[in-house]
C-alpha cells in the first residue's frame, strides 16, 4: 500500500493558479496508473472547491475529490515556490496537499491514514516545517509516525 | 468548561479531521475539556452519548452538511459554526463561546 510515496512528492514547483495545479495533479496521476480520467479528477477536485474552500491555514490548501475514477487512494504533495490565490478572500497557498480518493468500495483504513495526514496539518509548526524541507524523501519522513503510510 | 462537538465536512476525508484536532488542541491549550465526534467518510467516531451531553456545558456543531442524530443537542446550549472557522481559528472561537455562556 502506497497512499503517500515520493513519487507524487513535487517541490519548488512554480504554479501560477489552482486551475495549472489541478491540471498537473490530474495528468501525474494518470501517467502514474492512479486514474484512467484526468478530466474526471480535474472536474472532481473543482467541484469540491466550489462547493466549499480547501484553503486551510498558514498557506495551506488540501483539494481532495473522492471519485469512481480514482483507483488507488493517493497523497500528492506540492511544495510551490511562490503563493497561489486560492480563494477570493486574499487567501493564497503555498502549499497544496492533495487527496484523490476513489469513490467506491470503502477502504477504511485508507480513510484513516488520510484523516491523520490532514490532523497534522492543523499544526503551524509541522507545516513550516514542511514547507522548508528540500528533499522529498525528508517530506515522506516527515509523515513516519503516521503506520502504513508508505 | 465541558464542550461536546461534532465536526463534519462535505466529502468527509479532510476538513472533518482537522477540525476536530484543532478543536481538540485549542482546548487544551485554554484549559477546557471537550470531546469531538467526527461524522466523516469513514462513519461516525468517538460517538457523543447523551451522558456526555449531560455532563457538557456548551455543544459546538462545526458542520456543512446535516449530521445524523441532531436532535441528542435539542437540550443543551448549541453553538454552530462553518467547519473552517473551527480550523482557521479554534481558540477565538472557544473564546467567543466562553463569553457568551458567561453573559448567558
Amino acid at each position: 500500500m502506497e497512499i503517500l510515496n515520493k513519487q507524487f512528492v513535487y517541490t519548488k514547483t512554480k504554479f501560477k493558479t489552482m486551475d495549472e495545479i489541478f491540471s498537473f495533479a490530474a495528468k501525474q496521476l494518470y501517467e502514474k496508473g492512479r486514474t484512467t480520467e484526468v478530466d474526471a479528477v480535474i472536474r472532481g477536485f473543482e467541484d469540491r472547491e466550489s462547493g466549499y474552500s480547501t484553503y486551510a491555514e498558514n498557506g495551506v490548501a488540501i483539494p481532495h475529490c473522492k471519485i469512481t475514477q480514482v483507483k488507488q487512494a493517493t497523497v500528492m504533495i506540492l511544495q510551490n515556490s511562490s503563493k497561489v490565490a486560492w480563494t477570493d478572500a486574499d487567501e493564497y497557498a503555498d502549499l497544496i496537499i492533495l487527496l484523490a480518493v476513489p469513490g467506491e468500495g470503502h477502504n477504511d483504513l485508507h480513510l484513516k491514514m488520510l484523516a491523520k495526514i490532514a490532523q497534522k496539518l492543523v499544526n503551524e509548526e509541522f507545516v513550516q516545517r514542511l514547507k522548508s524541507l528540500s528533499k522529498a524523501d525528508d517530506i515522506v519522513e516527515a509523515f513516519a509516525d503516521i503506520k502504513e503510510v508508505r | 468548561m465541558k464542550i461536546v462537538a461534532v465536526t463534519a465536512c462535505p466529502t468527509g476525508v479532510a476538513h472533518t479531521y482537522m477540525a476536530k484536532q484543532a478543536l481538540e488542541d485549542a482546548a487544551a491549550k485554554l484549559g477546557h475539556g471537550i470531546k469531538v465526534e467526527t461524522q466523516g467518510a469513514i462513519g461516525i467516531e468517538n460517538e457523543i452519548t447523551r451522558a456526555d451531553i449531560a455532563a457538557a456545558d456548551v455543544a459546538i456543531l462545526a458542520v456543512e452538511v446535516g449530521i445524523a442524530q441532531s436532535e441528542r443537542f435539542k437540550n443543551i446550549k448549541t453553538v454552530n459554526v462553518p467547519v473552517n472557522t473551527a480550523i482557521k481559528s479554534p481558540e477565538a472561537l472557544l473564546r467567543k463561546v466562553e463569553e457568551a455562556l458567561k453573559n448567558r
